[in-house]
């Protein structure tokens, strides 16, 4: 009986284990997987943004989201009374929200590792985490507009964020976990993702912190409604700050106007003025239509051009063509924009990339605003020479400034230096440039420019031991009625630095500041303090030490009467342009470097220049020597004969010194000396 | 020693070795004869024997591979759970460093140095006059010299940027 009993359990046991093993198994299996694995998308690594020290702007931190099934919340309005004010949301909005959803509904989404440590001590059933990336800009507003800001979403919104967002987002993984009754996992797969790849910007955000707070300065003084100022390199047209008034806080861009959003330096539009002189000039030179020494009549400062009378700020006579941009004469540009004629006016404007978009990789850059010669009325030649009737955006001014600084190229800005994952590396295409002018006419046009920082409407751009060039430029805002306004005005200079062999390009504009509104009152201090602790930040040597603030000059290093014919722009006999001679002492670098192209370079002293003086301080004087050429050995033997602090750098021949052969220093100075084989 | 006993029939049933109606009845005696067989001694069957020893050792071989097969599934989830600790730890690990990186990155903060200089330290933008280039020129200064310098500059020391 037992037996009977036995077998018949056994046999009950049998058939249930055939059911659920061989008949059941699939349902089964695939139930038991559902509770006790679950596959979960792990978001991709959101690749970093640097500066091109490799200084992060912007990284990526795991941060954990709450989310809540309602249907396994036992008391939904319990849970969201708790929850309400350990993460700070609204209890009412909460419990709507558990009620509209069933299997899935966000509590908070990225909460900080205190709260998330908060909701984790409250043990609530139907309450989870899930772990997702959060963008954070450690340097704050420092380049904002440039560098962008993302979404909830992790999507970018604006700037190279926004720009490269398919590049930097990558693209998100999956992990099946196994887990057991207490949650814990025992086994996972992965199918890895595809993190991010890293940005390195051309900013340097040293530079970058120069520019803002340079240009934050002139903005509380002048109580300006906005600004902009760009650091270019015109060697290869790379941007090394690009900086905007007002700004914003990335890390809490929702908090900010929109006006702080708006990246001025490709998105918004102005008419340029006086700095839009130099297209004229240089095509006018460019075209043998003019020369720097030619007297232009510029009638009082008033010509009438299709029945419009227009006006020089002050009156002026017959002036150079170098004075009459040093003095900023409206009245002179246009009488050379009549003799290049319409198209050829045009031409030139659209060589030097107005009313076309620059190709720099920022999202929404302006064309800005340029009527063909076809759509022109008679006074347009006019307007049009002098920077209205055209509105540019500021990067497009200051790429058509560093063509004049580079030698007469056009240089695509860029601003994305290096796109990269790990060590595989995007190639990205080579700084494309055009020759918009000869080196000839760009050489003499940084002359022209250097003119007007010495004795024109630049002054207050020259700088503390550099030589500088540029333009100022003020120009009437346009008002609601279509006519230019009496109160409103943009004022702005752009100029580069050094002026015999630029370093640095750099453009600042101040939109409708109170009070003085001139550029040279307005942006010229600005360049100033940029551009003087920019060149010393990027250690470029020198090369006017007569503007030290506390240099002893008791005899000028050119006459007035010299200086009077630099400024009206006649060249000295034998010259073919007049190159360095209008800045009263020559570089002090770049001197003895040999050049590729030939033997002569802008900024190469000559025996005039040599001879040059300086007194520095009250001390005995020493001529530096020409050390070209010369060993080490023999270098410092003669430093130390002449009581000279010596400096080598490298081995071989002496091929670069500073300060410059001939120029006479006291005692003690430290010369830097350059070897090369 | 033997002993003997009489059994008589009592039931009517006949007895299996009883005699057929008709013939005469005789007691039948039963003796119990104890036998000494202490001094046989039992075969070995080899061949049972190493039967066994075979079934045996099956058994057991299969035993130690059960125990073997459960010793590896333990070890084996025993090893998941430890794995799954230490990759948690791992992007705990990953997940702090990047914190701290970014720590780093806020704490070099151009603006937030700036204001220390200045507030804590006393410190002032120097004049041209004051700036000492030490050593020459920096690459960045020499790349920007000249155009064909600049488009070979590159980022950092190296000419390939990495991540920190």
């Amino acid at each position: 009986m037992v037996g009977v009993l036995c077998f018949f359990w056994f046999g009950c046991v049998a058939a249930r284990l055939y059911y659920f093993q061989v008949i059941q198994y699939v349902e089964l299996l695939g139930r038991a997987q559902r509770q006790q694995q679950r596959t979960i998308e792990v978001a991709p690594q959101r690749g970093a943004i640097y500066d091109r020290q490799m200084n992060p702007l912007a990284m990526s931190l795991g941060v954990d989201s709450v989310f809540a099934v309602p249907s396994e919340l036992s008391e939904p309005q319990m849970v969201a009374s708790l929850l309400a004010p350990v993460l700070g949301v609204d209890a009412e909005e909460l419990r709507d929200r558990f009620q509209a959803a069933h299997s899935f509904c966000w509590v908070k989404r990225r909460v900080t590792p205190e709260e998330a440590t908060r909701v984790r001590d409250l043990n609530l059933k139907g309450v989870y985490f899930e772990r997702e990336t959060k963008r954070f800009y450690p340097k704050g507003d420092l380049a904002a507009q440039a560098i962008g800001y993302v979404g909830l979403d992790d999507k970018g919104l604006g700037g190279i964020e926004y720009a490269l967002d398919d590049q930097i987002k990558g693209k998100p993984g999956r992990v099946l976990l196994a887990s057991d009754a207490r949650r814990r996992t025992f086994h996972s797969t992965e199918w890895a993702g595809v993190p991010g790849k890293s940005v390195v910007l051309t900013l340097d955000e040293k530079i970058q912190y120069i520019a803002e707070k340079a240009l934050a300065e002139e903005m509380a003084a002048g109580h300006a409604a906005g600004g902009v100022a760009i650091v270019q390199n015109p060697n290869t047209g790379e941007i090394l700050a690009l900086a905007n008034q007002p700004t914003f806080d990335p890390n809490a861009f929702n908090s900010s106007p929109s006006a702080g959003r708006l990246n001025r330096a490709i998105g918004w539009v102005y008419e340029p003025g006086s700095t839009f002189k130099l297209i004229t000039v240089a095509a006018a030179l460019e075209e043998n239509l003019t020369s720097p020494q030619e007297m232009i009549d510029c009638q009082g400062g008033k010509i009438v051009l299709a029945g419009h009378t227009i006006h020089d700020a002050e009156p002026n006579y017959v002036l150079s063509v170098t004075d009459m941009l040093a003095r900023s004469s409206d009245v002179g540009t246009i009488k050379l924009a009549i003799r290049l004629g319409n198209e050829r006016l045009y031409r030139y404007i659209r060589a030097f990339g107005i009313g076309s978009k620059t190709g720099v990789e920022l999202p929404g850059e302006e064309r800005g605003l340029l009527q063909p010669p076809s759509r022109w009325s008679g006074i347009s030649v006019g307007e049009m020479s002098i920077g209205q009737e055209a509105a540019v955006t500021p990067l497009q001014m200051v790429t058509m400034y560093s063509s004049i600084a580079n030698g007469g190229i056009l240089f695509e800005p860029h601003i994305v230096h290096d796109v990269f994952l790990g060590a595989h590396h995007d190639a990205l295409a080579p700084a494309a440039g055009h020759r918009v002018l000869s080196e000839h006419t760009a050489e003499t046009m940084r002359n022209l420019l250097t003119v007007v920082v010495d004795h024109g409407t630049g002054k207050a751009a020259q700088l503390g031991g550099y030589t500088s060039a540029g333009k100022t430029g003020t120009a009437q805002k346009i008002d609601a009625n279509g006519t230019y306004s009496r109160s409103l005005h943009i004022g702005s200079f752009i100029g580069f630095a050094p002026a015999s062999h630029p370093a640095v390009t750099i453009l600042v504009v101040i939109d409708s500041p109170v009070g003085a509104y001139y550029g040279a009152d307005v942006a010229a201090p600005v360049f100033r303090s940029i551009a003087e602790q920019t060149l010393g930040y990027l250690t470029v040597p020198q090369d006017n030490p007569s503007r030290w603030p506390h240099i002893i000059s008791p005899k000028p290093a050119r006459t007035p009467d010299q200086k009077q014919e630099d400024f009206l722009g006649f060249l000295p006999p034998g010259r073919e342009s007049f190159g360095a001679v209008t800045s009263p002492v020559q570089p002090a670098s770049f001197s003895n470097r040999p050049s590729p192209d030939g033997p002569t370079q802008p900024g190469t002293p000559d025996e005039g220049v040599a001879s040059s003086t300086v007194i520095l301080g009250d001390g005995p004087l020493v001529a530096v020597p020409d050390f070209s050429g010369w060993a080490a050995r023999r270098v410092a033997q003669e430093c130390e004969k002449l009581g000279l602090d010596l400096n080598v750098v490298g081995s071989g021949l002496a091929v670069e010194q500073n300060p410059l052969a001939g120029l006479k220093v006291p005692s003690g100075t430290r010369i830097w000396v350059r070897m090369a084989r | 020693m033997a002993t003997a006993a009489v059994t008589l029939p009592k039931t009517r049933r006949r007895p299996r070795n009883a005699p057929a109606a008709g013939r005469a009845s005789f007691p039948e005696f039963y003796s119990v004869k104890h036998i000494d067989n202490s001094r046989v001694v039992r075969e070995v069957d080899v061949e049972r024997r190493r039967e066994c020893f075979s079934l045996l050792g099956l058994g057991v071989l299969v035993f130690l591979f059960v125990l073997l097969f459960a010793w590896q599934h333990f070890q084996c989830v025993r090893h998941g759970y430890q794995i799954e600790q230490l990759k948690a730890e791992y992007a705990t690990l990953e997940e702090q460093n990047h914190q701290f990186r970014l720590e780093q990155a806020a704490l070099a903060d151009p603006k937030r140095i700036d204001t220390l200089a200045r507030t804590r330290l006393g410190m002032v933008t120097p004049g041209p006059q004051q700036l000492i280039r030490v050593g020459g020129p920096e690459p960045a200064a020499a790349a920007f010299e000249s155009p064909e310098l600049a488009r070979n500059f590159s980022v950092g020391s190296g000419d390939i940027p990495h991540e920190p």
